[in-house]
Formats: C-alpha cells, structure tokens, sequence
C-alpha cells in the first residue's frame, strides 16, 4: 500500500506532552486540541502500538473572549521555544498592520527539529450567526497572523475532555456532528495535499472521519452510538439556541448521499483515508463502512432528527 | 469401544442385511410395532443367521412395542420351542420403553446400553418423515401435544387442536393415528401424550429447519452485536407477533438450566399462513446479513410458526416469549445437545423420570 511520504505516524500521548510543555501554563486550559490527535488519544491513549497517521494538531483556542491574549501568549512562547513557522503552500510569511485580515497566514508551527507535524492555531465563532470563516488579527512578535474560525468548530467547544497534561480534547461526538454540519453535502473541493498519493475531495475526507469516530466508538463499547443524540443536542441547543432545529435535520444529508450506492467512488474515498488515517490499524472494507454508516444514522442520526422535531419543552437539554 | 457398522452382511447369508454388528453381534431393529406376526418372522430370521458361525449373538431391538410384556414373553416362549435349542440359545430381544432399557431373557449390561442407544438413533434418523404441508401440519400438531405434555395440562380436545394448529380435523386425525403409540385417547375424544414421542421428536429434528423456515443471519460488521443488544432493540422496534427463543427462553422457562453465555438470539416469528416479511432485520442491526453457510455462527436466528395460535407467554418489556417446546428446538439447532436435554428434563411431566 503506497502512503503519503510525508505523513508519519505520531503518538497521540507523546505529542500532546509535548504542545502541552510549550504552552503557558496559564493558557493550557484555554487549548482544546480537534481532529485525529484528539480522537487518537481519546481512542488509544497511551498505547504506544497505536499511533496516529496525520501530520496537521489543530489547535482551538477557547472561549472567543481568551482568543486574542491566548493566541498571542501561545504563538510568543512557541517562536521562544524555537518552534519554526510551516512554509509549505505559500503561508509561510507572516503579515503586517497592512495586510488585510483574509490575507493574513494562520500560525502553523513546527516543534524544534520535528518537521513531522505541526499545530495549527484556531478559535471558536463569536455567535452562532457567524456563517463562514472569520479571521481575527493576531499580532505577535514575529507579525500579524490570523487566528480564524468557522461556523462549528463552536461544537467541538463543548464539554471537551481533561487530558493529564492540562490541555483538553474534543469529544469524538462532537468532531462528527461538526464534520457532519460542515458537509451537508458532497463538495468538490479537494484537499490541498494528496492523502497516500490521492487526491481525496474534502467532504469525503471529513465525513470518512465521521465514519472512522462512529467505528471506533462502537468498537469501544457496545451500543455507544445511542448516547450520541442526547451530546448532539445538548451540543447544539448550547452553541446554536436559535438555529438548532433548523440545523438538526441537516446533520445526516451528506452521509446518506455518501452511503448511496451510486456514490460508491466517494465512499471509496473516504474508506481510503480512513485506511490512512484512525483506522490504519484495522483497515476497513467499503462493506463495513457502510455498515457503520447506517449504525450511524440509525443509533445517532434519526434519534436526533426526531428530537428536533418533538414538541420543544420535551427536549430541553438535561 | 468397538465400531458399530451398520447394514451389516453376514457371510453364506447373500441378501441378509442385520441393521447394525458390533464385535460379533448383530442386531435387527423394529420400531413401534404392534404385529406379532412380524415379531415371529424376525426371531425366526434371526436364529437362521445365528447359525453362522461369524455370529455370537443376535440381538432383536424393540422400540417402543405396542405389544405388552407379557405378550412379549409369551412370543419368546413360542419361539424357545420350534427353534433349535443351540441356536436359541444365541438369541435376546432388547426392548425400549419410554426409554428404559429392559430384555428377555436378560436386560442389556451397562457396556451394551449406549451401542443400542446409538443403533435406534440411527435407526430412527433414516427413516422416511413427512413432507411437504402433511409435514409442517403434522408436527405443528406433535409440538403442540409436547407443549402441552410438558406443562402438565392434561388431555386436550381435537377441537382445540384444531383451533390451536389451524388445521382440519382430518388433517389432525392423520397425525393422531401418525402418534397414536404414544397416545392415550380417552372416551370424550380428548387425547394427551402419555410418554415422550423421541422417534418423532427425532424425526422432526432431522427436518426443522424446513418445517419451521429457519433463516440465519450473520455479523458482517466485524463488531457483531451481543444477542442482549439484538434483544433490547427488537423490544424497541415494537413488532407484532415476534417472541424470543432459544437461550434465553430456555433460561426464563428454567433459571437454574446450566447455560452459560448466550451466542445468539433466536427468534419465533408467528405468520399464520400470511408471507414471512424480515424486512425489519435491517432496521434491528445494518451489520446483519442472510448466511446458508452451517460452518458460519449466526448472530440471529429466526424461525417460522405457522399454526394459529403462537401459544407465546407473554413476557417483560412487551416481547412475548417463545413456548417451550420452540425454545427446546432452538436448543437442539444449536447443537446444545446437553443443555437440551437438560431443559427437557426440568419440567415436572420429567423430572421424576427424566428422558
């Protein structure tokens, strides 16, 4: 099986001693760490068997209100702990006063000596009507750079679990239900890197994630899935209290069109990167990620739409 | 212990087939049979091939004889005097009844018992059963006789055996002469097993699968769901006419049987005459997929009842429970042979007496 050179496998453990050894202690409890670093220590700890495929830590810092402070206490003592700024892709210099906020590179930083990964800093939405990206202005000592948010990374936000180094991770069912929202739909965009020599379209990579999550999940403990609605909805009633009922129903379109049989080639997709990535470590068939799939939507994704339905002083958030 | 060949040629004897040999014994077997004409015939045939000197004894095996043990003796005593006092002396009868073992003119040592146990199984097993609908009316009636039986209710009406099967009355005479060994018929036409039918119990596990429709399912998930998930989302899909089987029937009907785990979920889905639809076994497990292999485990089993009254217990959470005798089935087609028995012997019609 050929694999993306550049993508080693890194120990979920060990790196997030090591980001957490970076950051100031007064700001570990503003980082939230998302993506395949998270759901790999969630999912196998310190196992130093399994590892983890990915080369980008994305980093959230939290709340909004911390955003700035953080941001820039964080990015200072990375560039004083000689972490290097990631040029690949043309981001590598960073702006100044008169660059304009959407031109602004998002800090992404390697550690000292270690081109293997690296973090990249983000923040939540202000509101829940904060539609696309928002870029904020981070200045820091080597310049201006921008700390940027999309619409549900404010999920990922919520209830994150405590980690021994002080620095927390995102819940596995709250990464899905944001990839999930984030792909009502197969797009075309692809991915700016090639996953093991493919180029891969974004909302197949994503919601291959979600699939990867839901596996293992299950594979944790029987059954799990069925606890997922009642995070979902405590999720999005905290981070969405005016549009939750409206976003709801659009959580599992852009699985159920991946599932169709007529899109095999983009479930294909996502079977491949998750082959590449959480699940390296039990290669999955097309079969069985569709069986996962409809695990899914039947454990997780119709409960939800049917809450959301339900008259609304039975489904206030417990 | 020495092989048992059955079909077995006796040399200088062409067109003799004994029914089983073992060591230099040969044994002739008949099953149910209430003829003594037939019963002279054998003995007589029987002592024609003793005279081989390839042979030590010969060992005639009945079945559940309709011919009482007085009769039976007086038979021998007959027989004891037209044949040969050397050849006689190389002949026993072995005689089954409600599956104690007796003979004339000795009962069968300990060694002999399991030999003769395994004879009449294999015996039984090639015979001919019904088929087709006479089979699935026929032994809807016998497990109804056998529910029943076990659960000590006593004689039952043809009437409501008819209702209970949904068959006809001379559909239900038919299997009632079919079982008339085994029956006790009293004068206001009611009828009840008065032992345990095993040759057709025997019969109707060499064939249940047919009978009852089974259908299994295996995992192809790769992270199968425990029968106990299986159970508690089948309690959620709410379904009409479903109760619950196999172990963990067995284990309501008797909590103390000696079942440890539980590798699957059997199911009793009752449809009367309509179509079976399984179409909700997607909607309990997507992971869930329809195998005819028997070297693959099923996670689900799901077998047909097609009388008219499911005779379902009712049960906790809404699922109803399958009758005893379906889980006892469920047992045997699991290959829970011991267990099986085990549950068969736990109702009070066997304790005291157990098969």
């Amino acid at each position: 099986m050929s694999r993306d050179a550049n993508v080693k496998l890194i120990s979920p453990g060990a790196v997030l001693k090591q980001i957490a050894a970076a950051i100031p202690p007064d700001f570990r409890q503003n980082i939230i760490i998302v993506g395949s670093l998270a759901a790999g220590y969630h999912f196998f700890g310190d196992d130093p068997r399994l590892q983890v495929r990915t080369k980008d830590v994305d980093c959230l810092i939290s709340p909004r209100i911390k955003a700035i402070p953080a941001g820039q206490a964080v990015a200072d003592r990375l560039f004083a702990e000689q972490w290097q700024l990631r040029t690949e892709g043309g981001w590598g210099k960073p702006g100044d006063a008169q660059t304009p906020e959407n031109r602004l590179p998002v800090v992404r930083l390697h550690p000292p000596g270690s081109p293997d990964w690296f973090i990249e800093l983000l923040t939540v939405p202000e509101s829940e009507n904060d539609l696309d990206r928002k870029d904020l202005r981070l200045i820091t000592t080597k310049g201006h750079f921008s700390l940027c948010s999309f619409r549900f990374l404010s999920l990922v936000e919520f209830e994150p679990g405590a980690t021994p180094f002080g620095i927390a991770i995102a819940r596995p069912e709250t990464m899905a239900l944001a990839n999930l929202l984030h792909h009502p739909v197969i797009g075309k965009e692809t991915m700016s890197g090639l996953i093991a020599g493919r180029r891969i379209k974004r909302s197949n990579k994503d919601l291959g994630r979600v699939l990867a999550l839901a596996r293992l999940t299950e594979g944790r403990r029987e059954d799990s899935l069925l606890e997922w609605p009642k995070i979902w909805v405590a999720a999005l009633q905290s981070r969405f209290p005016s549009h939750w009922r409206e976003l709801a129903p659009r959580v599992g379109t852009g699985l159920r069109q991946l599932l169709r049989p007529e899109n095999e080639a983009d479930l294909e997709e996502a079977r491949h990167t998750c082959e590449n990535g959480l699940l390296a470590f039990q290669a999955p068939s097309l079969k069985l990620l569709e069986i996962t799939g409809q695990r899914l939507l039947q454990d997780a994704i119709e409960p939800l739409e049917k809450i959301s339905t339900a008259p609304a002083r039975r489904t206030a958030a417990k | 212990m020495k092989e048992i060949r059955f079909e077995y040629p006796i040399e200088n004897f062409p067109g003799f087939l004994a029914d089983a040999a073992w060591g230099d014994t040969i044994y002739e077997v008949l099953v149910e049979t209430k003829d003594a004409r037939r019963l002279r015939t054998a003995l007589m045939e029987m002592a024609r091939v003793a005279a081989s000197d390839k042979v030590r004894r010969a060992v005639l095996v009945l079945e559940e004889p309709a011919i009482t043990e007085s009769r039976l003796r007086e038979e021998w005593q007959g027989a004891a005097s037209v044949i040969r006092p050397e050849l006689f002396g190389h002949l026993a009868m072995a005689i089954r009844q409600s599956g104690k073992w007796s003979g004339i003119p000795v009962s069968p040592d300990t060694r002999e018992v399991p030999v003769l146990d395994e004879i009449l199984r294999h015996e039984i097993s090639r015979r001919p059963a019904p088929s087709g609908r006479n089979a699935e009316a026929h032994y809807e009636i016998l497990r109804i006789l056998i529910h029943q039986w076990l659960l000590g209710r006593g004689p039952f009406a043809i009437n409501s055996l008819m209702k209970i099967s949904g068959t006809s009355h001379p559909t239900v005479s038919r299997s009632l002469d079919r079982l008339d060994h085994y029956l006790k018929r009293h004068s206001d036409r009611s009828v009840e097993l008065r032992i345990f039918p095993r040759e057709e119990w025997a019969r109707l596990l060499a064939v249940s699968d047919d009978v009852r429709g089974t259908v299994r399912f295996a995992d192809r998930s790769g992270q199968p769901r425990s029968p106990e998930s299986l159970l508690r989302r089948l309690g959620q899909l709410r379904l009409p006419a479903i109760a619950v089987g196999g172990v963990l029937g067995a284990k309501h009907y008797q909590p103390a049987l000696d079942l440890i785990g539980n590798p699957r979920l059997d199911i009793c889905l009752h449809t009367g005459r309509k179509a079976v639809d399984l179409s909700w076994v997607e909607r309990l497990d997507p992971g869930l997929e329809r195998t005819v292999r028997r070297d693959e485990s099923p996670v689900l089993v799901i077998h047909t009842l097609r009388r008219a009254d499911s005779l379902f217990q009712p049960g906790a959470d809404g699922l109803p429970w399958a009758d005893p005798v379906e889980c006892l089935l469920d047992l045997h087609e699991a290959g829970l042979e011991s267990q099986a028995l085990e549950f068969l012997n736990s109702f009070p019609v066997t304790r005291d007496s157990p098969l």
